[in-house]
């Protein structure tokens, strides 16, 4: 195959600063596209265990790509159809927000494939 | 702007009438088209695959071929055909086939079609899944190619069809045609249960039954029996009972091949999941037309959607018709099964209460008709056996027409309006011939661009060259669109279509005349003195036939096969085949070879199925010194001419030899070899019957046995298969030698251009042949041989002229012919 997948996964744990101040997840939630590939985002699933509202961003370059709100302890199953590539040497990052005292983990499973 | 990649996964149906489509939409301009098949050839009409089981002989390649190879060479479509796509990458959007190959698209579509399906019986397959011998489906040349060869591999062959529908059907009537005893087996308790009710099933039945075809319904066949050498003996039933059987057919459903399609990730649940466009779900560059998709649920398994299917896509793709959608179809079935017209739509009878139903039930005439009526609509009409009244019912259904006040008028003309007013009633756009996918308007179109006969119709448009159930109505809207000055077609007769004479005719003209080439003829007898290229290369074959190497060679008139006496192969490169006598060679001739093929790095050394040595991959411009390296004759492998007679060892090494046929055969090979004939010509000699050398299926097969040699004629084992007829049995290898020249000379000068003798012999008639060439009823036998003598004695062996060659240029590279993929060298 040319295409290889690719998976940023894991839990982390969150507290809430706010749903308006997104930060990263952790350091592992972001991903560089190596030279001579593009990707490609295919789907992302996440949950978590707060007590309210809280949102995943997929981030690229610093800008907002997808944003996934999640109810509270809910879980979502977004395939996301490729609509444009991601270029090489670009940074894609998954941050998280949460209302203010809301804490608890989050569980991510994104998937992306690289040509 | 660049061009898009368009790539196609499926040569079928609905795969190669997509990129028609396209290309009739000036998609050639927008579109780069790479099209992969797994079937090696180019896209027949699958639903001819019936005929070819029941050896019509009106068959030909061209009626089964919808775009031979040279169709996509002119369109500029790339074909890989004979291979197969196994994976999909649909993010780096490239597919990669069995052969190692990798193509990418910015388009792609899926029409892989669907594939027999096989239920869970005992001895069907083996324990790794491959289907165990002498059980075969219905599908595509091979499977039919499988039965045949079976039904032929011995005397009363007993073959058992499971699976009473269509195509159940098909194959029970084409091998019964073939001779076999033939049992159809169908679990529900009527035939054809998907389109018929349970009156028209038993009219169906009888019908079948006429044609002594054993039907059981309501049997469960749960296995299939088999011998300790693994062969069928027969196959049994849930009830315990069971059938005598040499061969299985099984014909029990279809299912979409979508494995392609899921592997790679697109939503596939009965078939490939497509939305209004044949866009696949969730997907933005891959599309799905013909069997293989799941449209609203519905699955198809008959070619009227896969047009209907093929033309939205088209349109949407090259942005023809942004409007375009395709909204399912209604079935109007229209099909010959068995010989038997019948035809449905919609439903198979009244569900409600208030629905009127109007049925007309004659067994013993094989006629059942009814019609259902629902708000005063048409909601179903099922017609067997008389079908005149199809084209107002398919309209009717589709809402075109009102209904008559008197229901019975729609199944029968009551002093009402008859077929032909029907044919002009018709609506421009209803199809006419579902299986070619034509209508009415175009076939009117036709005749007023100028078609002035029926079969120029026919082989402008195809309608009709499907199944055959519409070519009254393709008659009767031609007849009527020409006003009724449609004339009888003289021309069929002529052995060129622009000179009015036929081939004995001409002959006799040409000679009389003394007219040596090919612009001679044109002059002399062509309509107006016109030149017509199609005609140029039979009128050279007849030339050679009459004149032998007398003839004016003007190489334009020549195919390039004949003019560099080499095969061209569909790399642009040539295979040079020495004569080999009857398959006997020398230690020396062996050495020879084999130093040429180093030589000139010959990258494929071939033994051929005629029983010589092939060297592949020889440039144009080394032709001529290869040839004088071998210092052999050719073997003319390359022509429409005698060109080899196999042998098998015969008499000499053989413990089962009653005859010399070896040497038989090296001396018919001798007699006739290089002989210019209407088509080629491939011969054998057996020394006894076990015919190891395959006499029977020859154009001229010779079996010794015994007391003598008998010949059989017009047998043939490619496209075709066919049996050599009998034509007599000879005591001694001279009147062999006499009565096989005499025939091929007789063939030579009355066979059509290309005609093979498995067309000829059955067209003549095997009586006609006896009587002429035996009993010489018509006075000629001497004159045919005398001709034959004179064309023995002026063989020349082409392969000498390397050392002057005609033109400078005759042996001169030139540009590839062909822009196909290079041979593999293996
Ligand atoms: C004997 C017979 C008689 C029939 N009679 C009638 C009739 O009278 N009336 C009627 O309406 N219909 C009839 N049909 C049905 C009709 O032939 C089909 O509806 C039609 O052929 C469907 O077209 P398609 O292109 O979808 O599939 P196909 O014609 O089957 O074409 C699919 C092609 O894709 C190829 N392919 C599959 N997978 C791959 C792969 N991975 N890579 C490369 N190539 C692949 C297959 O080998 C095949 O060549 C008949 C069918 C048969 C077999
Ligand atoms: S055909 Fe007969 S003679 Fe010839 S090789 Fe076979 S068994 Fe021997
Ligand atoms: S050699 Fe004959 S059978 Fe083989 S691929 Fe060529 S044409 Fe077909």
């Amino acid at each position: 195959m040319l295409s290889t997948p690719q998976f940023l996964h894991g839990v982390f744990p969150f507290s809430g600063k706010g749903l308006d101040k997104p930060r990263l997840i952790d350091d592992s939630m972001a991903f560089t596209v190596p030279s001579g590939h593009l990707a490609q985002p295919l789907y992302f699933r996440g949950g978590h265990t707060g007590s309210s509202l809280v949102t995943v961003t997929l981030v690229r370059d610093g800008t907002t790509m997808r944003i996934f709100p999640m109810a509270a302890q809910g879980a979502v199953n977004i395939p996301l159809r490729v609509v444009e590539d991601v270029d090489p040497d670009t940074r894609l990052e998954l941050h998280v927000a949460a209302p203010k005292g809301c804490s608890g983990e989050v569980v991510i499973d994104f998937g992306l494939v690289l040509i | 702007m660049t061009r898009r990649r368009l790539l196609v996964i499926g040569n079928g149906m609905a795969g190669a009438r997509t990129v028609e489509e396209i290309i009739h939409r000036g998609g050639k301009e927008q579109f780069d088209i790479t099209m992969i098949g797994d079937e090696p050839y180019g896209n027949y009409n699958r639903i001819m695959l019936s005929h070819v089981l029941a050896g019509e002989a009106t068959i030909d390649d061209d009626d089964l071929l919808l775009n031979p190879m040279s169709w996509y060479r002119d369109n500029g479509v790339t074909l890989y055909a004979g291979d197969r796509a196994t994976r999909l990458d649909r993010f780096a959007k490239y597919v990669r086939c069995e052969s190692g190959r990798s193509v990418s698209y910015d388009t792609l579509i899926i029409a892989t079609g669907s594939t027999s399906f096989f239920p869970n019986i005992d001895g069907l397959r083996a324990s790794d899944g491959h289907l165990m011998k002498g059980v075969f489906g219905f599908r595509n040349i091979e499977d039919t190619n499988g039965m045949l060869q079976m039904a032929h591999s011995r005397d009363k062959t007993h073959a058992v069809v499971i699976g009473g529908g269509l195509l159940g059907l098909e194959a029970a009537y084409g091998l019964r045609t073939q001779g076999l005893t033939v049992d159809v087996v169908h679990s529900p308790s009527y035939l054809m249960n998907q389109q018929l009710d349970e009156r028209g099933g038993n009219v169906l039945r009888r019908e079948i039954e006429k044609l002594g075809i054993a039907v059981h319904t309501g049997a469960r066949t749960t296995s299939v029996h088999r011998d300790a050498a693994d062969d069928v003996t027969g196959v049994g039933f849930a009830d315990g009972t069971d059938l005598p059987a040499d061969m299985v057919v099984v014909t029990a459903g279809i299912r979409p091949n979508t494995e392609f399609a899921r592997a790679g990730g697109v939503i596939v649940e009965r078939g490939i999941v497509v939305d209004d466009h044949m866009r696949c779900e969730d997907e933005s560059a891959i599309y799905a037309v013909g069997e293989c998709v799941q449209h609203r649920g519905e699955v198809y398994g008959l070619v009227a959607p896969v047009w209907e299917q093929a033309v939205t896509l088209a349109d949407h793709l090259t942005g023809a018709n942004p409007d375009a959608a395709y909204h399912g179809s209604r079935i109007t079935t229209k099909l010959k099964v068995a010989g038997i017209d019948v035809a449905a739509m919609g439903v198979k009878g009244p569900e409600r209460d208030d629905d009127e139903f109007v049925q007309f039930y004659e067994p013993s005439t094989g006629v059942y008709k009814s019609v259902v009526v629902r708000d005063g609509k048409l909601i179903g009409a099922m017609l067997l056996g008389d079908v005149s009244k199809i084209g107002y019912l398919s309209q009717a259904f589709d809402d075109k027409v009102p209904l008559p006040e008197e229901r019975i008028s729609m199944l029968f003309d009551l002093g009402g309006p008859g077929e032909t007013t029907g044919a002009m009633e018709l609506a421009d756009d209803a199809q006419v011939c579902n299986c070619n996918g034509v209508t009415k308007g175009a076939i009117v179109d036709c005749v007023h661009r100028g078609a002035s006969s029926l079969s120029e119709v026919i082989a402008q448009t195809r309608a009709g060259k499907g199944c055959g159930s519409c070519k009254n109505l393709v008659g009767d809207i031609v007849a009527c669109a020409a006003g009724g000055t449609l004339e009888p077609d003289p021309a069929a007769d002529y052995y060129v279509p622009c000179i009015p004479l036929t081939k004995p005719q001409l002959i006799a003209e040409v000679r009389d005349r003394g007219l040596r080439s090919v612009s001679a003829v044109f002059a002399d007898l062509a309509v107006d003195g016109k030149e017509d290229a199609t005609a140029k290369m039979p009128l050279a074959s007849l030339l050679r036939i009459i004149w032998g190497p007398d003839w004016a060679d003007e190489r334009g008139a020549l195919f390039i096969n004949d003019r560099v006496h080499a095969n061209i192969q569909r790399d642009g490169t040539f295979s040079v085949v020495p004569q080999m006598k009857g398959g006997v060679t020398t230690p020396d001739q062996l050495r020879k070879i084999a130093d040429v093929a180093d030589k000139y790095n010959v990258p494929m050394v071939k033994v051929t199925g005629g029983q010589r040595i092939d060297l592949l991959g020889i440039k144009k411009e080394e032709l001529p010194r290869v040839w004088e390296d071998l210092g052999m004759p050719s073997g003319f492998a390359y022509g429409k001419s005698m060109r080899t007679v196999k042998t098998c060892v015969g008499s000499d090494f053989c413990r089962y030899g009653l005859g010399d046929s070896t040497a038989l055969g090296v001396e018919l090979e001798t007699r006739l070899q290089g002989l210019e004939s209407p088509a080629k010509l491939k011969m054998a000699v057996a020394g006894c019957p076990r015919n190891c050398s395959e006499a029977l299926c020859k154009d001229v097969g010779v079996v010794a046995v015994g007391s003598g040699w008998e010949i059989y004629l017009g047998g043939a084992a490619g496209a075709h298969i066919r049996k050599g007829d009998l034509f007599t049995t000879v005591e001694t290898p001279d009147e062999v030698l006499l009565l096989c020249g005499r025939f091929v000379q007789y063939y030579r000068e009355n066979a059509k251009w290309l005609e093979r003798t498995y067309d000829f012999v059955p067209r003549v008639g095997l009586d006609t042949l006896k009587s002429v060439l035996l009993d010489d009823s018509e006075g000629i036998a001497a004159e045919l041989d005398a001709r034959l003598q004179l064309s023995v004695e002026g063989y020349r062996d082409p392969w000498l002229e390397r050392a002057a060659p005609r033109s400078p240029a005759q042996f001169a590279s030139a540009l590839p012919l062909l822009p196909l993929p290079r041979v593999p060298v293996r």
